[in-house]
């Protein structure tokens, strides 16, 4: 593959190392691009969880709300990087191999030609940083989740080539199902809109289009996560440096580079652009690009490394403290999350006499296992993933529902599906632990919201015509019938059992204004678990007729 | 017990085929041909039980010809397992399947308009699995695209209906519905289980929902109704909350006739046909009768 690269000379076999860098792409591009595209559910959340254990910003949010070795993957990252240098860039993160893919395309049809250096653009790197910081400190986790490549990632996947491919999906199951063939069938669209595709192509155009000619600029120039392993990577033990002694000048190694970071004239690397791709490596055809321990001998003595030097340093303890006081201010206790009246798809009248009644909602509801709203706020990044994952479709990224520090975070939408009770899988796969892994009986239990019926709406009382949809959805009976009258029969609610799970509100026929409706709990409560009561056996010995 | 029952019920067929039954039963010319317009069966599995059944009514060839398309509808409605008792039981759908490959058919395709998850309800309730290993297909029909739009020229309330593209494709339509309780009609049973051919069912519970099951009812007739009364569901249908809504009644009925075969159940559940709104109008609206007097009934009890 590339330019000229797996040159092996002289019994120097240096291409395994970039070899072994791309089956870790390889893996964790095709792993995690599987996950946002699954369409029909079909990933275990063990192999999801594996995959997104070291994702850089998922772990360590996931750090914030629940220490422990499932949330050590940022702190392997961290020794890793220490160690090897970027080589999470190059290799666990999918943002990072997307824009190799890109920039591989872009010469493959010949848009841009042969790498060269580039001055570093640290303070504006570290400008961008600071603003990432400030917004997940404030709380903007979903604006920040544009910020963190993973979830920039997860967006483009699932707001982008996601609906791509259900869109061909759907039109295979539409011509084989005209021959009898269901083994594909027609999947939802889920939560994906022009105008979602539009904004998330919008603002995360930035690094697909930067990588068609510059490589990695946006890795070393806007994400965080790059700019502060660039700063770790400083120091890293193993680094690629120039020989001199062997270094011939060809510059092959610097028309490879996508890190724009190999400086010939010094002789030297940048240590904290290099994304360890090892491209360089393999393309040198005379062992001049070594990678290596500093202080190794003839590599050291010939210095062909960016040494950390004082300024950075500084700048890295200042940006360090911003981030202890930015992660200590996140794990702070929530602002209270912002009330704002949520209206359902009130234009498609079902029922026979319009209702007048306007449905009253203090809160939209946040998936079971987040806790509640402020909690899930701060910690979800909005990387899309327990989107994709939903079976019913109920998750769908919030525009307005949650004000701006909820943007673009899930929240469940009763207008397009309901939460099934017995489903936990949001949490079995969100990255972060903003949505906590509930065991199913505890998840049965948990009330995101709490039923209100209003009786002059319903159809029952309106209409005199018999329903009963609400209650012969409602998994727990929190909505039952009642006697009415002339054999009718109305719902009656009893809200301590309710878990809030929409299926009422989904299902109810009345327009503008449902009878039936959850309004979402600001903090998470427990439900009262179902009544227990069992039905007479008597079962009659003849026919009765 | 058996075979006297099975006599008499021949020679009721005999005496009884008579074009007022005809008429009463209002299901085209093939009812009056069979032996009885409904057969009872109880005490048995409910495989068991369909054998017998089937066979009192001449076999399944009396249904499904050589080389035809057929649709076999049960209630899949909940994403729940079949201990539970909200979906038609996975057995009795296997051989159902197995009685159409065998007297003859091309294909047999079972699906549902769930109301739970789609997937989730087709493997909870084991019937995917059962319908697959019966030989059937198993189809999917959670997207309103699998839906074409039908008139209901006779209907009060219901003028238009979407209808599920397999429904206007077969040669034989067969209803396999579950005997449940149910919050919003009381009964759910045969008629009640057309719902699930259907895509809009919102504007039904919105427009007197008895109204539109018994305009559906008489439009859409299935070619036979096998009602599964082995688990049945007595409170908080139609989803129930635990298996403590479900009384074992072990029993099956089959009918050509969806009102003769809901009648029956009504009462086998203990209810009064004529309390089920939809029963009522149905049979208002010329299905058939609200009385098993003068049917051809045969009663099989093991």
């Amino acid at each position: 593959m590339g330019v000229g690269v797996d040159t092996v000379r002289a019994g120097v076999p240096r291409g395994w190392l970039r070899r072994a860098r791309i089956a870790f792409a390889v893996v964790f591009f095709g792993g995690l691009g599987w996950a946002f595209l699954d369409l029909a559910n079909r990933m275990s959340s063990a192999l999801i969880g594996a995959l997104t254990w070291p994702q850089f910003v998922p772990s360590a949010l996931r750090w914030v709300a629940a220490p422990g070795l499932a949330a050590a993957g940022f702190f392997a990252v961290l020794g890793m990087t220490l160690v090897f240098g970027r080589v999470y860039c190059s290799a666990i993160c999918p943002l990072g191999v997307l824009q190799d893919l890109f920039s591989r395309a872009s010469r493959w049809l010949g848009w841009a030609g042969r790498y060269r250096y580039a001055r570093p653009m640290q303070r504006a790197a570290l400008l961008v940083f600071a603003i990432a910081v400030v917004l997940l400190s404030l709380g903007y986790s979903g604006l920040f989740g544009f910020l963190d490549p993973f979830s920039a990632f997860g967006r483009l996947v699932g707001d982008l080539a996601r609906p791509v491919l259900v869109a061909a999906n759907n039109v295979v199951a539409g011509f084989l199902g005209s021959f009898g063939i269901y083994r594909i069938y027609r999947v939802s669209m889920g939560g994906a809109s022009l105008g979602a595709a539009g904004f998330s192509l919008a603002l995360l155009l930035l690094p697909l289009v930067l990588s068609l000619r510059r490589g990695r600029l946006y890795c070393n120039l806007i994400c965080p996560v790059g700019t502060l392993l660039g700063l770790v990577s400083r120091w890293s033990l193993f680094r690629v440096r120039i020989d001199r002694g062997a270094c011939v000048k060809c510059g092959d190694c610097i028309s490879v580079c996508k890190a724009e970071c190999i400086d010939l004239k010094k002789g030297a690397v940048d240590a904290a652009r290099c994304v360890a791709c090892f491209n360089c490596l393999s393309v040198c055809p005379e062992a001049g690009v070594r990678y290596g321990m500093a202080g190794g001998g003839r590599v050291g003595s010939a210095e062909g490394s960016m040494a950390p030097d004082a300024q950075g340093r500084r700048e890295f303890l200042g940006v360090a403290m911003a981030v202890a006081g930015g992660a200590s201010f996140v794990a702070t206790p929530a602002r209270a999350a912002e009330k704002k009246g949520v209206s359902g798809d009130a234009l498609k009248a079902a029922a026979a006499k319009p209702s007048r009644i306007p449905e009253v909602k203090h809160f939209p509801v946040s998936p079971p296992g987040s806790g509640g709203i402020a909690r899930f706020n701060r910690l979800c990044t909005g990387c899309r993933l327990c989107v994709t994952a939903c079976p019913s479709h109920v998750l769908r990224p919030a525009v307005r529902e949650y004000g701006l520090a909820g943007f673009l975070q899930p929240h469940m939408d009763f207008g397009v599906s309901f939460c099934e009770y017995d489903c936990n899988r949001c949490g079995d796969v969100c990255p972060t632990s903003a949505i906590l892994a509930l065991a199913k009986d505890a998840k049965r239990l948990v009330q995101v919201g709490r039923v209100v019926f209003t009786r002059d709406n319903c159809v029952v009382q309106s209409a005199n015509t018999a329903c009963g949809s609400c209650a012969e959805h409602c998994p727990t009976q929190a909505v039952h019938m009642v006697p009415f009258k002339d054999n009718l029969t109305i719902p009656e609610i009893d809200v301590d059992r309710c878990v809030g799970c929409g299926a009422c509100e989904h299902v109810c026929p009345t327009r503008p204004y449902r009878a039936i409706y959850v309004d979402g709990n600001p903090e998470h409560r427990r439900a009262l678990p179902p009544t227990k009561e069992k039905v007479d056996q008597t079962v009659p010995k003849d026919f009765p007729f | 017990m058996r075979r006297r029952q099975f006599i008499r019920g021949g020679i009721g067929a005999a005496a009884f085929a008579t074009p007022l039954v005809d008429r009463l039963l209002g299901s085209g010319a093939q009812a009056s041909k069979l032996p009885y317009d409904l057969v009872a069966v109880k005490d048995g599995e409910p495989e068991a039980m369909f054998d017998k059944a089937i066979e009192s009514l001449g076999g399944m060839k009396a249904f499904v010809q050589r080389n035809q398309k057929v649709v076999v509808k049960p209630n899949i409605g909940w994403a729940v397992t079949p201990e539970r008792g909200a979906n038609t039981h996975p057995g009795l759908v296997k051989r159902v399947v197995e009685h159409c490959l065998r007297a003859g058919a091309k294909e047999v395709v079972v699906f549902d308009n769930t109301c739970n998850e789609w997937r989730e309800c087709y493997q909870q309730s084991g019937i995917e699995r059962a319908a697959k290993d019966g030989g059937a297909k198993v189809a999917p029909g959670h997207d309103e695209k699998y839906y074409q739009a039908a008139e209901v020229p006779k209907g009060k309330k219901l003028t238009a209906v979407k209808e599920h593209e397999l429904i206007r494709g077969c040669d034989v339509f067969i209803n396999v519905p579950v005997l449940k309780c149910h919050k919003a009609t009381a009964l759910t049973i045969a008629m009640k289980n057309l719902m699930g051919i259907v895509w809009d069912r919102k504007f039904w519970h919105g427009n007197d929902l008895h109204q539109c099951i018994a305009d559906y009812a008489c439009q859409r007739q299935p070619d036979l109704n096998i009602v599964d009364a082995y688990r049945v569901m007595k409170a908080n249908g139609p989803r129930g909350k635990s298996e403590d809504d479900i009384v074992t009644m072990k029993a099956l009925l089959v009918a050509p006739n969806a009102l003769v075969v809901d009648v029956a159940a009504a009462k086998l559940y203990g209810t009064k046909p004529e309390d089920v709104g939809y029963i009522k109008m149905a049979h208002e609206a010329g299905l058939g009768p609200i009385a098993l007097d003068g049917l051809r009934i045969n009663r099989i009890q093991s």
